[in-house]
């Protein structure tokens, strides 16, 4: 494989790194080369190489984080909710189809709880060089990063040579003298000494996701109106502004791609698209029955759009607690657009 | 470097020195934030001086293409333009102007080494198919064209250093081409009953 790389690229012969790879991963895969390594961003519709050469890298670090914990304590709360209502449904014979629905999503969220719990507590792992530090997604699980990072440690202190605990005493105390410019500041409010704070970065996609955090607002009280009155004019003009918001939504993220977008942005958009997607995918669910299942069935079902003009109490009940999401995660995004457009010197 | 490297990313609190090349993590006295840190001695490596911007003292000298007063210090690998310190662009064990520089990371073959994007068309044709797929199969006369289309282009993207498999593209390509086929079909058929009725 890596003689068929070299005919076919002449370039270096990659392999991959122990943890680099884990799988359900999508931030990216990491590779080793004989003198550097290589990250890949696997974006949406791109894939950024970044190279790291051993003689390059200063410093590497790796800190544990409670994320795997929280994600391991909702989804298995939504697993477990959404297994006792399926089956409380099921067994009181209220609706066969939204028990079969909610056990199936229960299963799939508890599996994906088992799955996060196997893979050990989170990380956040960065590399140092002497220009940026860079975090690298893929090492986000405690001991498949600890792997790489021992493999990491081996290659680069081949090319560097190693650094004992009293020679990197030696060397701070050296580097410490009256000419070095300090890194850091002393005295704080509470006494306690901090980084400087990062200098603000150039946010070029405001405009478009604060819309976009507008739009999703207004679309929440249009699903709350629905939810409150149901008719067919109600459910086209909350379906118009979901369309246009999730386009907007989408601009937003192109907008934002390959910007120094601050991480708290780009993290709101995403949140914004996944929370629209599922409204999307519910409306055109219902769409679905819409056509495929005439009445009596639909009208058991609560899908009977096109006979009364009423669709029901089930999809009410999915309009108005979308409705909810949106709306929080719109304030929110909202909020956090606003705290990152407010930073002096933008 | 090493001072900002021995700081718990956590409460920005400094660490003691004895945290750093452990080779097991430690915790953070004020935050219990538990890590590892492990630093090189390219943290404290001197930073090499530029070269300095010097002119040219006699006119043996050869002058760089671009800046005619600075002496050439290299010929590019690839045009051969003489270049002095500010125009060379030393790359794969070679000299470049930025110009063949620009041209090389188009090159299919050096190039992969210099490009650090590389664009996944057949994950948007992807994108463009699911949801069609699964909920709105009436949206493929729309979709699929456009799908078919990204896939091709996304099968003949550059792989890039570390390969990309074409598998993807592949089943896209055929799976579209099987739907624009079953459309198409359908079409000539409602056409000949239409016609048979009349």
């Amino acid at each position: 494989m890596a003689a068929l790389m070299e005919k076919q690229h002449g370039a270096v012969p990659y392999s991959r790194l122990r943890g680099g790879d884990a799988p359900f991963s999508l931030p990216g895969k990491a590779y080793l080369a004989p003198d550097h390594l290589l990250f890949v961003r696997q974006g949406l519709l791109f894939q950024r190489l970044f190279r790291f050469y051993f003689r390059d890298i200063e410093a590497i670090t790796c800190r544990r984080t409670h994320t795997g914990a929280w994600l391991a304590a909702v989804l298995g709360l939504i697993a477990a909710l959404a297994l006792l209502v399926g089956m409380v449904t099921l067994a009181w014979g209220v609706s066969p189809f939204l028990g079969g629905v909610l056990e199936i999503l229960g299963g799939i969220v508890a599996v994906a709880t088992v799955i996060n719990i196997v893979r050990g507590p989170t990380c956040v792992t960065t590399l140092h060089t002497r220009v940026h530090s860079m975090e690298i997604p893929c090492f986000s699980r405690w001991r498949t990063a600890q792997a790489a990072i021992r493999t990491l440690r081996r290659r680069v202190e081949a090319v560097q040579g190693s650094l004992t605990q009293e020679a990197l005493a030696a060397l701070i105390e050296e580097s410490s003298g009256p000419d070095t410019v300090p890194r850091v500041v002393v005295g704080q409010a509470d006494g306690v000494r901090r980084l400087n704070a990062e200098p603000p970065r150039p946010f070029r996609s405001s405009g478009l996701t604060m819309s976009a955090m507008v739009l999703m607002v207004l679309f929440s009280f249009t699903c709350g109106l629905t939810a409150l009155e149901n008719g067919v004019a109600l459910f086209l003009l909350s379906q118009i502004v979901l369309a246009l918001t999730l386009a907007v939504v989408t601009l937003a993220l192109v907008r934002q791609y390959n910007t120094t977008v601050p991480a708290p942005v780009h993290k709101a958009t995403w949140t914004a698209f996944l929370v629209l997607l599922i409204p999307y995918m519910v409306n055109a669910l219902i769409a679905q029955f819409q056509a495929q299942f005439q009445a009596p069935f639909s009208a058991e079902m609560g899908f009977n759009l096109a006979a009364n003009g009423t669709y029901g109490l089930v999809p009410q009940f999915i309009h108005g607690f979308v409705g909810l999401v949106t709306l929080v995660t719109g304030v929110v995004g909202f909020w956090v657009v606003r705290l990152n457009r407010e930073q002096p010197g933008r | 470097m090493a001072h900002d490297v021995l700081i718990c990313e956590r409460c920005h609190t400094f660490l003691p020195l004895s945290a750093a090349n452990r080779n097991g993590p430690v915790s953070c006295d004020r935050c219990s934030a538990v890590m590892t840190v492990d630093i090189f001695p390219a943290a404290f490596r001197a930073t090499e001086n530029g070269s300095d911007g010097s002119v040219l003292i006699d006119s043996e000298n050869a002058g760089c293409y671009i800046h005619e007063e600075r002496p050439a210090v290299a010929s590019c690998g690839s045009c051969g333009k003489f270049l002095c310190s500010l125009c060379d662009v030393a790359l794969l064990d070679d000299h470049y102007c930025t110009n063949c520089l620009e041209a090389l990371q188009a090159d299919p073959g050096k190039g992969a080494q210099l490009r650090s994007e590389y664009r996944r068309w057949e994950v948007l044709a992807a994108w463009l198919s699911l949801p069609a797929l699964l909920f709105m199969p009436f949206l493929f006369v729309f979709f699929s064209p456009a799908a078919l289309v990204l896939a091709v282009m996304g099968w003949h993207a550059p792989r890039g250093p570390v390969g990309r498999p074409r598998l993807l593209a592949g089943l896209l390509i055929v799976a579209h081409l099987l739907l624009i086929g079953l459309m198409i079909a359908f079409f000539i058929v409602g056409i000949l009953s239409v016609l048979g009725e009349l």
